[in-house]
C-alpha cells in the first residue's frame, strides 16, 4: 500500500484525466455505434490497437513525424472501419448475435495479425518518442508530471468539444443523435440511414485508432491492448450509458480517474475496481448514468 | 352481497394518471366497465387509449391513481400477474410468435393456464388437451386450416385474428382489444367483426375495444367511451355518443 | 405420466429415434474397434466440450439468453470438484461432482438474479463482468495466495483407473448394441419396409458385427492385461461419454416438454410471453439453473481429464469464445448442433494446428489462431445459423440444387455440345 499524500492525489487525478481522454476516444465511438447501429462492436479494440501499431510504423518511416503518425492512424481507422461495416455487418442485419460475434472475430484476427506483422519488436512493445515540445515534464506540487499528460487532456477536450458541437449543431449530427433514439423513425423521414451508419462507424473507428496512436507514448503498443482497452471502454460505456455521447464522456472521466487512483494506491485491485464500478452501476441504474431505459 | 357484486363493475379505474415528463398521456381517468358488456373506446390519435390499456395491463405503472379488477387493487402489478388474474389483451402492433407455427402460438397461450408449467419430462405431443383446446380456438377464429403454417406467413388480417385467439386462449374475464382491425384490408374486416361478435356471444368475456372504424364500434359495442388528450369526454350508448356535440367537434365531425 | 412401461413399449420408445441410437452405438462400441490412445483422448475431450456447448445451447439457443460468462460456470465446476477431492476435504468423487453441479447452478442463478432485471444486452455484459471478475479473483488471489501454486494438480479418481470400470462400460456398450440390433432386426422382418432398406440394414449389421468380432477381443485383452497408462484413455472416453449421453437425453426431454416450450416462447417474444401470464424472470432463472448444472458437470469432468487446472484453461474468456464458436458453427437451438460444432473444431484444432506454422522474418510463426479467427468470421458470414439449422431449412433447396446440377451435367454430356452452342 502506498502512502496517500496530497501530491500523489493531485498527480493521480491529472493522470486519471489524461487516461480518461484516451478512454473517451475509444469509448465514445463504441457507445454511439451501439446506440445507432445496435451493435456491440468488439472490433473497436482492434481499431484502437491498429491505430497504435500503425502510428509507430508511420512514425519510424516518416522521420519521427508525430503528427503524420497520428493522422495516418486515424486514416487506418477509417480504412478498416468502413469496409467492415459495409461488407460484413450490413450482411448480418437482423441477427444481432451474429453481428456481435463477427466483431469479436475481427478482434481476434487483428490481434493475431498484429502479433505476426509486428511480432519482432522488442518486449516492451512498439514505441514512439515525442517531439521536443511534448516531451519532458512539468513540475506539479514538487512532483514531475510528463507534459504529454497535459497534452492528452487538452487534445481530448478539443476532440470532445468538436464532436459535441458536431452532434448538436450540425444537421448530420442531429440525424445521428435522432438515430440513436430511433433509427427506424429516421429512415421513415426519408434519410438514407445506411449512409449515416457507415459514416458513424467509420468516424468511431477513426477516433478509436486516433486514441490508440495518442496512447502509444504513454502505454506502448502490445498485442493485448486491443482486448484490454475494449474491456475498459465497455465498462465506461455501461457506466455512462450505452448510446449516450455525454455518458461516454462522463463515464470516461469517472472510470479514468478511479482506475488511475487504483493504479497508484491499490495496484492489485485495478481490475476489480473497473468491474465493481460497472456492476454497481448496473445494479443501481442499469441503463447507465446518462442512458435511457429503452 | 351477491346483488352488489353483480352490479359493481368488473374493471374500475380511479383517478388514473400517467405523465411522461411534461406530457399528460392519461389524465385523471375514472371509469367503470360493467361485466359482460362490450365497451368501445374511441378517440383521436394520441388521445391516450393505448396508454390506458398499458396501464391496465401492468406494462406501465401509473403516475397516480388506481386500477381495480373484480374488486381487487391491481395497480402496479407485473403484467404476468395481471394476466393470470383474468385480463388479456391483443396489441395494436401485431405481437405474436412469428417464427412459430400458428397452432403453437395458441397452444402456448393455453398452456399458461394449465398445471404443466414445471413439467420438464413429458413430451408436449403426449399432452393432447392443450392441442385440442388450441384447435378449438383456432376453429372459432377461423384459422383452423392454417394451424400448421408458420405465423409469419399469414396475411396481416389472419395475424390480427391469431393475436385475438391467443388472448382468448388464456380464458380471460376481461379482454382488451387494441385496434383489431388496424391495417387489415377492407375485405377482411367483416371476418374480424364476426370473430368479435362470436366472442361477445359466448357471454363469458367482458370486452374493451379500441377502434378507429366508428361504424364497427357503433355496431358491436353496448356503450362507448370517448377519450381526448388523456381525458374521458363522453361515456354512453352509441346513439348518445353520436349525438354528443363535444364528441362531434373533437372527433367525429372535425377531421 | 404413465409409469407402467411394457417391454414392447420400451423398445418403441428407445428406437423412436433410431439414428440417435445408431450413433450412440457407434460411439459406445468405437473403443473396442480402435486401439489408439490418441483417438480415445481426443474424443474424451470432445465429449466434455460437447456437454458444455449443449448447456450453452439451452441458455442461448433455447431461452435466448446471451451469456458471455459461461466460462465461469465451467471453471467453478472444475475448481469446486477438485478442491473438494483434495485434502483437507477428501470428499469422494461422486459427491464432489454433485457439488460442482450444484455450484454451477447456484452461480448461474446468482448471475441471473443480477443481470436479468434489465434488458437483453445488459445480461451479456453483466455475465461478462462476472466471469472476468471470477477469473481475476482466481489469478490474483486464489492461486498465488490461497493455493500458492500456478496450476492445481488433479488426481484421477480411482475407479477410472480400474479394469472393472472398463468392463462396466463394455457391458453398457454391449447392451446398447443389442438394443440397436434388435430394433434393426424388427425392421428387417416388418412388412412395410422397402427391400433396399432391408438389404442395407442387413449388410451394415453383418459388417459391423464382423469388425467387432475381429477387433474387440484384442482390445479387451489389451486393456485387461495392460497398465494404468493403457487403460486410462479408454476409461476416460467412457467417463466422458456416459454423462454426456445421459445429459443429452435429459436435455432432449426438457426441450420437448412444456417447460422447454416456455423457454422457446421467451426467446421468441418475451413481452408476449409475459402478457400470456408467464413469469418470465422465474423461467429464465430455471433455464439458468439447468444450464449451470450441465456446465458445472462438464467442468468437473474436465479436471481429471486435463490432470491439472488453472484459470487460463477453465475460467478464461477464451472458453466462452470457444463455446460460442461451437454453438454458432453447429447451430443454436438444436442441442446436437453445438455438439457437432465442438467435435469439428476440437478435432480439426488438434489435427490441423501443426500445419499452420510458417517461417516469416526468420521466425517460426503459428498462423493457427489467425486461421481460426478467419474461419470463425467466415462461419458467421456464410452460416450465421449454423450447420444443422442451415441443413434443416435449406436442406431441401440444397438437395434440389444438387440434383439440378447433376441433371445439367448429364444433359450436357448426352448432347456432347460445347457450351457456346445450344441454349442450355
Amino acid at each position: 500500500m502506498v502512502v496517500i499524500t496530497p501530491e500523489m492525489i493531485v498527480v493521480s487525478i491529472i493522470d486519471g484525466l489524461a487516461f480518461a481522454m484516451l478512454l473517451f476516444l475509444i469509448a465514445s465511438g463504441f457507445s454511439i455505434i451501439f446506440g445507432l447501429l445496435g451493435i456491440l462492436n468488439f472490433a473497436h479494440g482492434a481499431f484502437f490497437m491498429m491505430g497504435a501499431y500503425v502510428a509507430t510504423t508511420l512514425f519510424a518511416y516518416s522521420g519521427h513525424n508525430f503528427i503524420a503518425a497520428l493522422a495516418g492512424a486515424t486514416l487506418i481507422g477509417i480504412l478498416l472501419g468502413v469496409p467492415i461495416e459495409y461488407f460484413t455487418l450490413r450482411r448480418l442485419q437482423g441477427n444481432p448475435i451474429a453481428q456481435i460475434m463477427i466483431t469479436l472475430g475481427y478482434l481476434l484476427i487483428f490481434t493475431q495479425i498484429v502479433s505476426i506483422i509486428w511480432g519482432t519488436i522488442p518486449q516492451g512493445g512498439a514505441v514512439m518518442s515525442l517531439p521536443p515540445s511534448l516531451a519532458g515534464s512539468v513540475t506539479v506540487l514538487d512532483r514531475p508530471v510528463p507534459t504529454y499528460r497535459f497534452f492528452l487532456i487538452f487534445f481530448g477536450l478539443i476532440i470532445a468539444a468538436s464532436t459535441y458541437l458536431f452532434l448538436t449543431r450540425t444537421k448530420l449530427g442531429t440525424i445521428v443523435r435522432a438515430g440513436t433514439e430511433d433509427a427506424e423513425m429516421v429512415e421513415a423521414l426519408g434519410i438514407n440511414v445506411k449512409r449515416v451508419f457507415i459514416l458513424t462507424f467509420g468516424f468511431g473507428a477513426a477516433l478509436a485508432a486516433l486514441g490508440g496512436a495518442a496512447a502509444v507514448p504513454w502505454i506502448a503498443a502490445t498485442p493485448e491492448i486491443g482486448t484490454s482497452w475494449l474491456f475498459i471502454s465497455l465498462v465506461v460505456t455501461v457506466v455512462g450509458g450505452l448510446g449516450s455521447f455525454k455518458g461516454s464522456f462522463y463515464g470516461s472521466l469517472l472510470i479514468g480517474v478511479l482506475h488511475q487512483f487504483a493504479v497508484y494506491f491499490i495496484p492489485q485491485l485495478t481490475f476489480v475496481i473497473d468491474f465493481a464500478t460497472m456492476t454497481a452501476v448496473l445494479l443501481i441504474k442499469p441503463e447507465g448514468l446518462f442512458g435511457e431505459r429503452k | 352481497m351477491k346483488a352488489r357484486a353483480i352490479r359493481s363493475p368488473i374493471l374500475e379505474t380511479r383517478n388514473l394518471t400517467k405523465k411522461f415528463g411534461g406530457l399528460m398521456a392519461v389524465n385523471d381517468v375514472s371509469v367503470g366497465i360493467k361485466k359482460g358488456i362490450c365497451k368501445g373506446l374511441i378517440g383521436p390519435n394520441g388521445a391516450g387509449k393505448t396508454t390506458l390499456f398499458n396501464l391496465i395491463c401492468g406494462i406501465l405503472k401509473p403516475t397516480s391513481g388506481t386500477v381495480f379488477f373484480k374488486g381487487e387493487d391491481i395497480t402496479g402489478l407485473p403484467s404476468h400477474k395481471i394476466s393470470m388474474r383474468g385480463i388479456s389483451r391483443s396489441y395494436q402492433i401485431t405481437n405474436i410468435f412469428t417464427r412459430l407455427p400458428v397452432l403453437e402460438n395458441v397452444r402456448i397461450a393455453v398452456q399458461s393456464r394449465g398445471k404443466d408449467n414445471y413439467n420438464f419430462y413429458s413430451n408436449i405431443k403426449d399432452l393432447k388437451e392443450y392441442n385440442k383446446r388450441a384447435l378449438e380456438i383456432l376453429e372459432m377464429i377461423g384459422l383452423k386450416g392454417r394451424a400448421y403454417y408458420i405465423a409469419d406467413f399469414l396475411t396481416h388480417g389472419d395475424q390480427r385474428k391469431l393475436e385475438i385467439g391467443m388472448a382468448l386462449a388464456t380464458e380471460p374475464e376481461l379482454l382488451l382489444l387494441d385496434e383489431p382491425t388496424a391495417g387489415i384490408s377492407i375485405e377482411e374486416v367483416p371476418d374480424m367483426i364476426n370473430v368479435i361478435q362470436r366472442i361477445k356471444q359466448t357471454g363469458a368475456v367482458t370486452i374493451l375495444l379500441v377502434e378507429h372504424k366508428i361504424d364497427v364500434v357503433m355496431d358491436i359495442c353496448d356503450s362507448v367511451l370517448v377519450m381526448h388528450e388523456g381525458s374521458i369526454i363522453a361515456d354512453g350508448t352509441p346513439e348518445e355518443i353520436a349525438k354528443n356535440e363535444l364528441v362531434q367537434k373533437v372527433y367525429l365531425g372535425g377531421a | 405420466m404413465n409409469l407402467k412401461i411394457s417391454p414392447n413399449r420400451l423398445f418403441d420408445v428407445l428406437t423412436k429415434k433410431k439414428t440417435v441410437l445408431a450413433i450412440l452405438t457407434v460411439l459406445f462400441v468405437f473403443p473396442l474397434i480402435t486401439p489408439s490412445r490418441y483417438s480415445m483422448n481426443l474424443l474424451a475431450g470432445v465429449f466434455i466440450w460437447a456437454l458444455l456447448a449443449m448447456s450453452y445451447d439451452l441458455l442461448l439457443g433455447y431461452t435466448g439468453l446471451v451469456s458471455f460468462g459461461h466460462a465461469a460456470l465451467f471453471g467453478i465446476g472444475a475448481y469446486v470438484s477438485v478442491l473438494l477431492i483434495l485434502p483437507p476435504y477428501n470428499i469422494p468423487f461422486l459427491p464432489a461432482i454433485l457439488a460442482a453441479m450444484l455450484f454451477g447452478a447456484l452461480l448461474c442463478l446468482a448471475m441471473g438474479v443480477f443481470s436479468l432485471r434489465v434488458k437483453g444486452i445488459y445480461y451479456a455484459l453483466v455475465t461478462l463482468a462476472f466471469a472476468e471478475m471470477i477469473y481475476a479473483f482466481f489469478i490474483k488471489w486464489v492461486h498465488p495466495i490461497l493455493l500458492k501454486k500456478e496450476t492445481l494438480r488433479v488426481p484421477v479418481p480411482d475407479f477410472v483407473k480400474s479394469t472393472s470400470f472398463f468392463y462396466f462400460s463394455v457391458a453398457i456398450s454391449a447392451a446398447i448394441l443389442i438394443i440397436l440390433y434388435i430394433a434393426a432386426f424388427r425392421d428387417l422382418i416388418k412388412k412395410g419396409v422397402l427391400a433396399r432398406t432391408k438389404i442395407l440394414y442387413a449388410v451394415l449389421m453383418i459388417v459391423f458385427l464382423a469388425l467387432l468380432i475381429y477387433t474387440a477381443p484384442q482390445k479387451l485383452h489389451f486393456i485387461s492385461e495392460g497398465s494404468v497408462k493403457d487403460k486410462l484413455p479408454t476409461n476416460m472416453y467412457f467417463f466422458a461419454l456416459m454423462p454426456l449421453t445421459i445429459c443429452y437425453l435429459i436435455a432432449n426431454r426438457i426441450v420437448n416438454s412444456p417447460l422447454g416450450r416456455i423457454f422457446v416462447a421467451i426467446r421468441e417474444n418475451e413481452e408476449r410471453a409475459k402478457m400470456l401470464g408467464y413469469n418470465v424472470f422465474k423461467y429464465k432463472l430455471i433455464s439458468s439453473s439447468i444450464a449451470g448444472i450441465f456446465a458445472g458437470l462438464a467442468g468437473a469432468l474436465y479436471a481429471p481429464f486435463l490432470l491439472s487446472i488453472n484459470p487460463d484453461t477453465v475460467l478464461s474468456a477464451l472458453v466462452t469464445i470457444n463455446v460460442l464458436l461451437f454453438s454458432i458453427l453447429g447451430g443454436l437451438g438444436t442441442l446436437i448442433g453445438p455438439m457437432i460444432g465442438a467435435a469439428i473444431i476440437t478435432i480439426f484444432a488438434r489435427e490441423l494446428s501443426s500445419y499452420f506454422v510458417i517461417e516469416l522474418f526468420g521466425r517460426e510463426l503459428s498462423l493457427w489462431m489467425l486461421a481460426l479467427g478467419v474461419f470463425y468470421a467466415l462461419v458467421i458470414l456464410f452460416l450465421p445459423y449454423g450447420i444443422v439449422n442451415t441443413l434443416r431449412w435449406k436442406g431441401a433447396s440444397i438437395r434440389k440444387a444438387f440434383k439440378g446440377l447433376v441433371k445439367s451435367i448429364k444433359i450436357s454430356a448426352l448432347r456432347k455440345q460445347p457450351a457456346t452452342e445450344g441454349t442450355l
